[in-house]
């Protein structure tokens, strides 16, 4: 190979004009040593390499698939238990959390927002997978990949039933919650799925006390009513129920015919499964008051969630840091001294007034949000009520679409199943 | 009657096909946009140590007991000073490594004598909390070569970092992890 | 063995697991409470007994004892602290792990226990009771609803409050109407004309005739009152402070007199005083635009206050060099406040616009060495804005926007402390020497354009240091002894009118009349054709412009501040 000596030769000038230059910035210019000291090098740890990324997908994608198989072709629990065992370690404990598919709901929010925002490749992937995945098969994540529903699932000893209505308003509370991580991710404030993680911090094992409270109590309550957090709180099951509710695929209890014994109903323990119901003869009311109710709080749910979104808006730290700056301004500050944000705002020297005014903007934006928001969750109440006054015909048991969590768990009740089962195991034997 | 509830099931089974339909487009769409704004290279957390305040809350806001968040030592850019403002507490009584001497509130800090008037100082991480108090000296009267930055071998990176949300100056960035330190005097990786 | 004994080995196996496992979380969970409770607390940053010995060692350096003790102590608590930490972090990790493994073996010793799951009695009614479950769940989603509509009650009412700052947002500015108002150095264009409104032809300080009040200055200074309603701002300097101060229009009672605090100490700044022939440290007139006033000071500080006489910002352009001080003022252009400053040293000199909300630099542009004291003003013509300043040897146009040069004409001489005026289509400027160049200049044009944008000129034996004024017809210029009226259009002289005074303040042309403040403490009115119509004594020194605002006259005095109008 020719090099270019020449060349090299400028460069190098170029080079050592350039570090004089750094260092003829120092106030006590590095020294040039006569004893034949060699200078450490910074260490640099580097971070997880880039190729375990694309495993973990390849692996959650794996895991997805098997779960799939198990819950719709192969109809074993003892398969789904396995995955969500090694979900739980691999996933949990290994991998210790991040990122997942509910934490990367508000990375996505905010990349689609804000153009400027840093969200990896992989990330983009670990959310759409499982919700594609819904569309074909179910809450496949849910039953064996998702280390947070592993947890609770393995964890539910003595289960407490909750009764069907309670069950259905509690879980309104997923919606509410996604609306408001959304909210909260777009304005770039915080991400509250992740903040308030009951789960991560045991992956871990280490995290703020008050995260191993909040987590204490969800291990508690998972012991005895069936996977709390996914049933009421978790924000990306309220995105996978609408696209699992029109799943080609689905979860049924019987192989074959539905004898109606009840058998599957108990064995549930997320109360997801419907029961056979004979529907009365309807007598729908006809008139238009239901449609101004609905229309009417739609309509609230717009006024009041603009302000519910400026209440929101001093959670942003903008918004708090042209409160505090404001209050300095006006007050002086105050008996505890000045806050460290305070301070730095300060030394930077810009004029109050364009803090001001992204913070009114700010507070514009999580007011527009907090209408959405407000509407969001007035529609979603509408849907519940339609749904609850629904009066469907049914014979047979059979899962609910949106709310059954693939864990296989009525597989194992069914005597049908198990008359299926003994045959094959006698086929097997004489084999 | 049969005819009735074959109607009534493909009614039903139309509904779904168009919802999946509808579904599998938003995915699509929003998955689309994502990904075209999707960077290539994972992301981690890092301390830009030019917006830097030393304000304390790296040690202490971590969800690790003692932070991922340490000193480093830029030596490249160290003067040795036998004075080094990074190592020793105002007032102190000797320039040496008494006790009583040291600004360190763990000792991490190993002072080595190089050649006359020359000190090498090295920070033993696993005593550094990453109290930035050596920093906030440094940086204020010495060149700045002690940072505060986030050690990749123990950071959990998680996707909120914790001490991103309380950082007053901001300072907290997400960069990519094929070069995941800044350094003063730019991102070395980067050459 | 058959399969159901080994089921049950391993059921009683994994129970004696869970039991024992539960014990030894129990266990642990009880040593961490009360290991984190006792002992050291908290960081190592904040230890008691080692803060006190230090107090006790600095009392004592020199002693031997008292130093070792704290060594040894300081050793002690350092290794107790990260002793605390491992132990914490272990005992946690024992903790969960034992209580997830009891848990697990649990779970697994109940999927064991391999019952036959059984339809209970009682229970045989499959169907469910049609009308009550549904009624249940509507009943349940309906209370759900009210819930939560209260709930975003509750928030939309703690959220409907004002958090403070929205008002003080720069979103919210409204467009306010200078033009009634006298805002900036000779008025809200700097031309020195007033079209309209009533203002007194005469007044008598003595017998008090039209004289509406009159009030005393503490602080001095050459620079002009600047009036926007009910308020009128000035600047001076007392000793080396730097002052802004804001007077009642109305009643002339002092509403705020604010101290300017700038980053830099003053006492290093040597600026040439009024008494030793100098600018003084303040003779720059301030500009408002309804919302903020700005000041520039001969310590080359730009500081903008608000309209309570609180200092918002304060930007210093670095070390001056002008051999009287400076004394160009600031003006408004849009969002922006320009300053041009023409300082002696090399390199030095500059036109800068600043953003007036924050005072960071818009865009900033380099103009030829050499001080100078003229301000700018800012023109349109032929629907095209152009900044014109005058300077050492030439005058230069700039693009408002961005700073960018746009024309050049090389017509002047002399140490320049002349503004120019626009009027008829041209910019006039005038130079500064014992005989004095009025040139035209048609603006517009790219570059040097001395040979071919000159519209006229004329020249008269005699010192001008102050700046003409137009009506667009007729140009008056007030130099040493001698005050003249040219044709605008062509440079005729269409009057003169002899008078033994000097002025430094500048003319203004009020509805047809010329007034203008004398060095000889006389303020003289002239009629448009030229005739002196009166002659008022202001008993000292009139060096400022005066203002014309709301049919009052402000003149501004040595140590006084005077309100005509008529009563």
């Amino acid at each position: 190979m020719k090099i270019n000596y020449k060349r090299l030769f400028i460069a190098s000038i170029f080079l050592c004009l350039a570090l004089g230059a750094v260092f003829a910035e120092y106030k006590f210019p590095p020294p040039e040593f006569e004893s034949n000291y060699s200078l450490p090098v910074m260490q640099r740890p580097p971070a997880r390499a880039e190729i375990l990324a694309y495993l973990d997908i390849f692996i959650l994608l794996a895991v997805i698939l098997l779960s799939a198989w198990a819950s719709l072709k192969k109809r074993s629990r003892n398969i789904i238990m396995l995955l969500s065992l090694f979900s739980l370690l691999y996933f949990g404990f290994y991998k210790e959390g991040c990122i997942c598919p509910i934490g990367a709901v508000q990375d996505a929010a905010l990349a689609l927002s804000s153009p400027g925002y840093y969200m990896p490749f992989t990330a983009v992937l670990i959310f759409i997978i499982p919700l594609a995945a819904s569309l074909f098969a179910g809450r496949a994540y849910c039953g064996g990949a998702c280390p947070h529903g592993a947890l609770q699932d393995l964890l539910l000893i003595k289960e407490l039933k909750i009764p069907r209505w309670l069950d259905r308003s509690l879980s309104l509370f997923a919606y509410i919650y996604l609306g408001l991580a959304v909210l909260f991710a777009v304005t770039g404030s915080t991400f509250l799925i992740c903040k308030y993680d009951p789960f991560v911090p045991f992956f871990r094992l280490t995290g703020p006390f008050s995260m191993l409270v909040t987590g204490g109590i969800f291990l508690v309550l998972s012991l005895f009513i069936g996977r709390p957090y996914c049933r009421f709180i978790c924000p990306y099951g309220a995105l996978l129920k609408p696209l699992s509710l029109v799943s080609r695929n689905k979860v049924t209890v019987t192989p074959d015919k539905c004898i109606v014994c009840r058998l599957c109903e108990d064995s549930c323990p997320f109360g997801a499964i419907n029961k056979p119901e004979k529907p009365e003869k309807r007598n729908i009311k006809k008139g238009a008051l239901p449609a101004i109710l609905f229309i009417s709080g739609l309509l609230a749910g717009v006024i009041l969630g603009n302000y519910t979104g400026a209440f929101c808006s001093a959670y942003n730290k903008e918004v708090g840091l042209a409160v505090e700056i404001h209050a300095y301004y006006e007050e002086g500050p105050g008996p505890g001294g000045i806050s460290d944000e305070v301070k730095v705002y300060l030394d930077s020297g810009e004029s109050p007034e364009l803090l001001f005014t992204r913070a009114e903007a700010l507070k514009n934006k999580f007011k527009k949000g907090g209408s959405l928001l407000g509407l969001w969750i007035m529609f979603v109440l509408g849907l519940q009520l339609l749904y609850a006054s629904r009066k469907p015909k049914r014979e047979i048991y059979e899962p609910d679409g949106a709310r059954c969590l693939s864990c296989g768990r009525c597989f194992m009740d069914c005597p049908v199943e198990r008359q299926e089962q003994l045959k094959r195991d006698g086929q097997r034997n004489v084999k | 009657m049969e005819e009735n509830k074959t109607k009534k099931i493909s009614r039903l089974e139309f509904l779904k096909n168009t919802g999946r339909g509808i579904f599998l487009a938003v995915l699509g769409a929003a998955g689309g946009a994502a990904l075209a704004r999707s960077k290539k290279s994972s992301a981690v957390w890092q301390i830009d140590p030019a917006k830097c305040t030393q304000c304390g809350r790296c040690a202490t806001e971590c969800v690790l007991r003692i932070s991922a968040v340490k000193c480093v030592h830029n030596f490249s850019i160290c003067g040795y000073c036998n004075l080094c403002f990074g190592f020793f507490q105002a007032g102190q009584r000797d320039l040496n490594s008494g006790g009583e001497n040291q600004l360190c509130p763990t000792g991490a800090i190993k002072r080595k004598f190089v050649e006359e008037p020359y000190y090498e100082y090295t920070i033993k991480e696993k005593l550094c909390v990453g109290c930035g108090k050596c920093v906030s000296g440094c940086t204020a009267f010495g060149n700045g070569s002690l940072q505060l930055q986030v050690r990749h071998d123990r950071c959990k990176n998680c996707n909120e970092c914790l001490i991103a949300s309380a950082c007053p100056a901001n300072a907290f960035v997400r960069i990519p992890a094929a070069s995941p330190y800044i350094t003063k005097e730019g991102n070395e990786n980067k050459l | 063995m058959d399969r159901e004994t080994l089921n049950n080995i391993f059921r009683l196996a994994l129970k004696q697991a869970a039991v024992a496992s539960a014990a030894i979380a129990l266990i642990a969970a009880l040593f961490l409470a009360g290991y984190y409770l006792t002992g050291q607390q908290g960081n190592i940053k904040d230890s008691p007994a080692l803060e006190a010995l230090k107090a006790k060692l600095d009392k004592y350096p020199d002693h031997e004892n008292l130093l070792r003790e704290f060594r040894e102590k300081d050793l002690k608590e350092r290794a107790a602290f990260f002793r605390k930490s491992v132990i914490l972090e272990q005992g946690k990790n024992i903790f969960i792990v034992f209580l997830l493994l009891a848990l697990l073996a649990l779970r697994f010793e109940r999927a064991l226990t391999g019952r036959i799951p059984e339809v209970k009695k009682g229970s045989e009614t499959v169907y469910r009771a049609g009308g009550a479950g549904i009624n249940n769940s509507l009943a349940a989603a309906a209370v759900t609803g009210l819930v939560l509509l209260g709930l975003l009650g509750v928030f939309a009412v703690l959220g409907a409050r004002k958090m403070g700052f929205e008002a003080a947002a720069a979103g919210n500015e409204k467009e306010i109407d200078l033009s009634s108002s006298w805002n900036s150095f000779r008025g809200p264009a700097g031309s020195g004309l007033v079209k309209e409104g009533n203002y007194a032809g005469e007044w008598d300080l003595k017998t008090g005739k039209n004289i509406l009040w009159k009030t005393a200055l503490s602080a001095r200074s050459y620079s002009s009152p600047v009036v926007y309603k009910d308020n009128l701002f000035l600047t001076g300097s007392e000793g080396k402070v730097l002052k802004v101060l804001c007077y009642d229009a109305v009643k002339g009672s002092c509403k705020w007199a604010s101290s300017v605090m700038v980053p830099v100490k003053l006492e290093d700044i040597e600026i040439m005083s009024e008494d030793a022939g100098g600018a003084g440290y303040a003779a720059p007139t301030p500009v408002t635009d309804g919302e903020h006033v700005f000041a520039l000071f001969a310590t080359d500080h730009l500081v903008c206050f608000d309209l309570k006489g609180k200092q918002l910002w304060v930007k210093y352009f670095g070390k001056t060099e002008n051999t009287y001080g400076l004394s160009s003022s600031p003006v408004l252009w849009k969002k922006n406040i320009i300053v041009q400053l023409d300082l002696g040293g090399e390199g030095l000199s500059k036109i800068a616009a600043l953003d007036k909300k924050s005072g960071k630099t818009v865009w900033e542009t380099k103009r030829p060495d050499g001080a100078s004291w003229g301000t700018p003003i800012i023109i349109e013509h032929n629907g095209k804005n152009e900044i014109i300043t005058t300077g050492p040897e030439q005058v230069i146009a700039y693009d408002p926007e961005t700073g960018k040069e746009l024309w050049r004409v090389k017509c002047l001489a002399g140490e320049i402390s002349t503004s120019a005026v626009y009027g008829g289509g041209v910019v006039v400027v005038i130079d500064v020497g014992s005989v004095s160049t009025v040139t035209a200049i048609t603006p517009g044009g790219f570059g040097e354009v001395t040979k071919t944008k000159i519209a006229w000129s004329m020249q008269e034996e005699n010192q001008a240091i102050n700046t003409p004024v137009t009506d667009g017809k007729i140009l008056v210029v007030a130099m040493n002894s001698l005050i003249t009226g040219q044709d605008i259009k062509t440079g005729k002289t269409l009057w003169k009118l002899a008078l033994e005074d000097d002025f430094w303040a500048s003319p203004s042309l009020v509805n047809g009349t010329v007034y203008i403040p004398s060095q000889q403490g006389k303020v003289y009115t002239v009629s448009y054709g030229g005739k002196l119509i009166k002659t008022m004594d202001m008993g000292e020194k009139c060096s400022a412009s005066p203002a014309f605002a709301g049919g009052r006259i402000f003149i501004r005095s040595e140590k006084n501040l005077v309100c005509i109008g008529n009563k």
